[in-house]
């Protein structure tokens, strides 16, 4: 007599061989699908067969579930110290932060770009302001014609300028200037260093440039106003104008 | 987390741990015969599912929305070991260290009683195997020790039907293996 074991034996090969051909179990979304019978014929009959091929997924279906509990030396038995002890571990995976990998990471960024959000706008807020000043009338204590040092009065004469008000108006004239596409204007100080540089300005038909300098700009002391001609073939020094800032 | 859901959600979450947490493993260990171990580490995944569902469960029966997280955690776990199972690492027998792989070879049995064996073996294997698929579907999961309730629930398909395809399919396995071949008695 062929018994049940046999019988079992001999399909549990046949589920080995199979399973390779099988292909892979049903997924979850497909069983909602199959066990809501959502599926078309053919679908329907694709899980049947791997049901059959997968008996412990069809026993997830059809296991009936517990209406009591394991008694103490039963297999799965909890006891009441256990089953705080999990609840306490669960609890605290319940409230614990969600821990994400790169979270440390994650929080520098996010620091670092809080601040550089609070620096852009602290600059935007100044360069704001230093907008707002420059657009509104200032007031020049003087408004001093510089000459040329060493054309007309000779090196030695200086403009002196007495600080009064925001700002100085110097006026560069251009007169008796050889012709240049452009000029330009450089402020230095006693020693020959740079302090300020113009762009490329074209003459204008009252032949003077005029500077409008804060007078935080300059301490007291000695400048001179360097004036370039601008040309294809470069920059060449036409003119100094020597001023003296009173203290 | 706890705080989002709200200390009501808190609560009731609390009570259904302690009512059906001894019955969750229960099942996994029952059901799947799942080490212990195992079982509740599913328990703790079904619950953590479970209350991360409860804001949006709106139904009454609790239990039974449970019931189903615990029967969609377990049958994700048992598919990823098949899953795994299919891709894990195969040896090429003619790989020179395979011999270390191989199983220590069983006590020797006499030939004519193992050619025997194999034989047998086939002639089961084959006759079930070429069963109509509807009969082959239902007898592979009887084999499987499923209750008829329980083929019926899987396949989807009435009692009555799988009686007459267990019934159908008997037959065609005496017819296969002899007449003198009994087989096993039904048992619903």
């Amino acid at each position: 007599m062929i018994t049940k074991s046999e019988l079992h034996d001999a399909h549990r090969r046949m589920l080995d061989e199979k399973r390779a051909q099988l292909g892979d179990p049903p997924t979850a979304r497909e069983m909602l699908a199959y066990s809501r019978g959502e599926l078309s014929p053919d679908e329907e009959e694709r899980i049947r067969e791997l049901l059959a091929g997968y008996p412990e997924l069809a026993r997830t279906l059809t296991a009936p579930f517990p209406t009591d509990e394991p008694k103490p030396g039963e297999p799965g038995y909890v006891s009441d110290d256990q089953l705080k002890q999990r609840w306490s571990a669960l609890e605290k995976h319940l409230y614990a932060p969600p821990a994400q990998p790169g979270a440390r990471v994650l929080q520098f960024w996010r620091v670092a770009s809080a601040l550089a959000a609070a620096i852009a706008l602290t600059f935007g807020a100044l360069l704001w302001q230093a907008r707002l000043e420059l657009g509104r009338p200032r007031v020049a204590s003087e408004s001093r014609y510089l000459s040329p040092d060493d054309r007309y009065r000779g090196e030695g004469t200086t403009a002196t300028l007495t600080p009064g008000g925001d700002a100085y108006t110097l006026v560069t004239p251009l007169m008796s200037q050889p012709i240049f596409a452009a000029y330009r204007l450089e402020i230095v100080d006693a020693r020959d260093r740079s302090l300020w540089k113009s762009g490329p300005l074209v003459e204008r038909d009252n032949d003077t440039f005029v500077i409008l300098v804060p007078r935080a700009f300059l301490a007291p002391g000695s400048y001179k106003v360097v004036l370039y001609g601008v040309g294809n073939s470069g920059e060449k020094q036409l003119d100094k104008f020597s001023m003296t800032i009173n203290p | 987390m706890m705080t989002r859901f709200g200390s009501r959600n808190g609560d009731r979450f609390s009570e259904l741990y302690a009512k059906y947490y001894r019955r969750i493993i229960y099942f996994y260990v029952r059901a799947f015969r799942l080490p212990e171990e195992e079982a509740e580490e599913l328990a703790q995944d079904t619950f953590l599912k479970f209350f991360e569902a409860m804001d949006e469960y709106r139904g009454e029966a609790e239990w039974a929305f449970l019931e189903t997280i615990a029967r969609n955690v377990a049958f994700n776990r048992l598919r990823s070991l098949h899953t795994a199972k299919r891709s894990a690492k195969t040896i090429n027998i003619d790989d020179p260290d395979f011999s270390q792989y191989e199983p220590a070879a069983p006590p020797e049995r006499d030939y004519a009683d193992r050619e025997q064996d194999a034989l047998h073996r086939k002639l089961l294997h084959d006759a079930i195997a070429e069963l109509p698929p509807g009969q082959r579907q239902c007898m592979q999961l009887w084999l499987e020790d499923f209750k008829y309730g329980e083929i019926a629930k899987a396949l989807r398909i009435s009692m009555d039907a799988v009686r007459s395809r267990l019934r159908d399919a008997k037959r065609l396995l005496r017819e296969r293996l002899g007449d003198d071949n009994e087989l096993p008695e039904d048992d619903e």
